[in-house]
């Protein structure tokens, strides 16, 4: 359950990101402030951080820390599908990489 | 070498910027965990530390090109084994200090520019 949590506050933080990238394309800051993006980005990193409040509560926090970094591999699979940005094969070696160590740091 | 010291000269700021961001973001982290232990305002401070190290960051990269500043996000791992050992007295077993690793790894290879 726990688990489930986490990815689900990993995949916010991601989407979250995507969104505050997509708000900061405005260059003044009045049609920053009335960026639908701003906000919905704002609101989803807001509630990544409520759920990443209540993991800390009851996991370890050099497990907590270091599975955040699955929002990496959501932010390549976001811009992926959504910016059409190729995936080098360094990066795929990279979310390799992440999985097996979350695997390790889970088990 | 010298290509290193070069890079490491032109992105210094960016790179100092980085480092700063990175201690914000764990200490905000570490804040977060021990709020569960203490009043509301290790909460508080957690958010502060929290944005901080978010924005600092931001900033950090208008200093140093992407492809050196973002696989220093891989620094937060060493910092958390550091911080988990020293402040929480947490143990961590050889499994999660192997996966702390390859996660500091794969961070470290997602994270660095196209630039070919």
């Amino acid at each position: 359950m726990n688990y489930i949590l986490l990815l689900v506050m990993t995949m916010l933080g991601a989407v979250a990101g995507y969104c505050l990238k997509k708000a900061s394309g405005n260059d003044n800051v009045l049609n920053l402030l009335k960026s639908p993006f701003l906000y919905s980005g704002g609101i989803l990193y807001l509630l990544s951080a409520v759920i990443n409040i209540y993991l800390l509560k009851i996991m370890p926090y050099s497990v907590v820390l270091p599975l955040t970094s699955i929002t990496y591999v959501w932010t390549m699979v976001i811009s992926y599908f959504a910016l059409h940005e190729t995936i080098s094969k360094r990066k795929m070696i990279g979310v390799i990489l992440i999985l097996i160590g979350t695997i390790g740091i889970v088990i | 070498m010298n290509k290193i010291f070069n890079s490491f000269h032109k992105n210094k700021k960016g790179i100092i910027l980085m480092m700063l961001s990175s201690v914000c973001v764990c200490f905000g982290q570490l804040f977060w965990k021990l709020f569960s232990t203490h009043d509301i305002s290790f909460l508080i401070l957690g958010f502060v530390l929290y944005a901080a190290g978010a924005l600092i960051m931001l900033s950090a990269y208008r200093f140093g090109s992407l492809s050196v500043l973002q696989p220093m996000l891989s620094m937060n791992y060493v910092l958390t084994v550091v911080l988990a050992i020293l402040v929480l007295n947490e143990t961590l077993s050889v499994g999660r200090v192997l996966g702390i690793s390859a996660v500091m790894a794969g961070v470290f290879l997602i994270g660095g520019g196209d630039e070919s």
